[in-house]
């Protein structure tokens, strides 16, 4: 029977098990959302805290509160839902931790849904050099050795000596430069 | 893609940087992944201690998982052990309404037969116990023949008779004969085509020089050997009946009598068993008096006592020795 649950949860999409928690109540829901997220969410916990207890800790915490949250909260886009609890989690800790001092306004940023999801890089590889120039240098740097050179993070960090939030940075604002340039392009429109 | 555990795990234990690049550009839009990257990123060790953590977090939920199983496991044990009847022995009915159990009946070599014991004397089934039952059955028969013929007599009817023969009864008495006062089933007029056509087969194989002894021959020497309490040596020729013709009731019989005698109780009873799905219906009560006997030597309770109940239900010759006798 249990068995059966959880093999039946598995077929389910996000929303379609968290709404079988808030009709049924099964625990196997929250344990099938552990699996799916456990593991991002305390990537996310560590990206703030940067610490593996502290990680731990939130991760265990934001488990063991989610049949709560599930109950109280009407919940849309989980996957952007969890990411906004986990992130607002971990700045709470961080808050909680540094008292009264300021934290950095990029760690502030709470995480939104990014909205050039349906514009992809790939699609666009032969207008993309015509434009390239027109970016800032650190970020034609980026774009170029991530998408034409097909480097790693890691390489790339090696390379130009930038954070990972840096060349994560320079290749998301580059990339929706990019898609403002390329979308001016006629061999674009007329696509 | 999904960004599921192992994803992520080949992402991290990737030397491949095209895999890597291919994972992170498929994940470009999706900030929920790209900000665990970053955080999976700021330490090296930072899956292993994930795993770490995954494992301790799951040990609560795999402890009930266990828990939970080791309960049904036990609980099925506890269920099959007390209701299934596979664990059980057979009971008499069961053993009755399957097929005779050939692979049961052993035939046994010289060798085994010497090695086997004879029973204490208070417990042998001695030839005389077997030929006084017989004679006092047959005295028995042929008053209730007495008793028929002075009945009133009606007067004739014409019935039709069914030319069906699927729809006549299965069990027949074959006919019997007896040696040394002891009964058996003359299975000479039964085996008749069998036997010639056998010895066509002979007169063919010209290379063949082997002596063969007829049946009522061997037969009659067996049966002497058992009235002369040589059971031993008897056993040793009904088994060699028993080799050539498997159904033999005379064989089944009297080989289960010397086997009773030498201690062999189940392979007496499996004998007895067999007797009682041949077709050959002669020797159908004493089988299931002595298969009783059997299973008061072999303390079988319930089958003794489902026995003993069809014995005296039936009413036959060994219904009032079976009334006497009892399971102590």
């Amino acid at each position: 029977m249990i068995l059966g649950r959880r093999a039946y949860l598995k077929t389910l999409e996000d929303e379609q098990v968290i709404s079988v928690f808030q009709q049924k109540q099964w625990p196997a829901c929250i344990e099938e959302i552990y699996r799916r997220y456990a593991h991002l969410t305390y990537g996310v916990h560590l990206k703030y805290v940067k610490n593996h207890e502290d990680a731990q800790d939130l991760t265990m915490e934001l488990f063991l509160r989610l049949p709560e949250l599930i109950n109280k909260h009407e919940i849309g886009n989980f996957r952007a839902w969890i990411h906004r609890v986990a992130s607002n989690a971990a700045l709470g800790a961080l808050r909680k931790q540094k008292g009264n001092h300021h934290l950095p306004i990029d760690e502030l940023a709470i995480p939104s849904e990014s909205n050039d999801t349906d514009f992809t890089i790939d699609q666009h590889l032969d207008l993309l050099s015509t434009h390239l120039d027109e970016l800032k240098k650190d970020q034609k740097k980026c774009i170029q050795l991530f998408y034409l050179e097909q480097k790693s993070y890691e390489q790339i960090m090696i390379h130009t000596g930038f954070t990972f939030k840096e060349v994560k940075s320079h290749i998301q604002n580059g990339k929706r430069n990019l898609r403002l340039l390329i979308s001016q392009n006629p061999a674009y429109e007329s696509r | 893609m999904k960004a599921d555990r192992s994803l992520l795990k080949k992402y991290f234990n990737s030397k491949n940087h095209r895999v890597r690049n291919q994972i992170e550009r498929t994940f470009q839009g999706d900030d929920l992944v790209m900000d665990a990257f970053e955080g999976f990123h700021s330490d090296k060790q930072a899956w292993r201690q994930f795993e770490k953590f995954d494992r301790h977090f799951n040990k609560s939920v795999r402890m009930k998982r266990y828990l939970f199983l080791c309960v049904s496991l036990s609980l099925s044990l506890i269920i099959g052990w007390n209701f299934i009847p596979a664990f059980k022995t057979k009971t008499h009915k069961e053993r009755l309404s399957n097929q005779p159990k050939e692979e049961g009946i052993i035939i046994h070599r010289q060798q085994q037969i010497v090695k086997m014991q004879a029973v204490a004397k208070s417990d042998v089934i001695t030839p005389k116990q077997v030929l006084l039952e017989s004679v006092v059955q047959v005295q028995k028969q042929e008053s209730k023949m007495q008793a028929l013929e002075k009945m009133k007599q009606m007067p004739a009817q014409r019935i039709e008779l069914k030319k069906d023969a699927s729809n006549r009864l299965a069990l027949t008495n074959g006919r019997e004969l007896y040696i040394k006062n002891f009964k058996v089933i003359d299975y000479r007029y039964y085996r008749k085509e069998q036997t010639k056509n056998n010895l066509t087969q002979e007169e063919n194989e010209f290379a063949e020089k082997t002596i063969k002894i007829p049946y009522f021959n061997l037969l009659s020497t067996a049966i002497e050997d058992f009235a002369q309490s040589n059971y031993k040596l008897a056993l040793l020729h009904f088994d060699e009946i028993l080799a050539v013709y498997a159904d033999d009731a005379n064989a089944l019989f009297y080989g289960a009598m010397c086997l009773f005698n030498l201690g062999e109780y189940t392979q007496a009873e499996n004998r007895l068993v067999k007797l009682q799905n041949i077709t050959m219906a002669n020797f159908r009560e004493e089988a299931n008096w002595y298969l009783l006997r059997v299973y008061k030597q072999t303390k079988q309770k319930a089958d003794f006592n489902q026995l003993r109940t069809q014995v005296i239900e039936n009413n036959g010759f060994y219904a009032n020795k079976a009334l006497e006798l009892r399971f102590e």
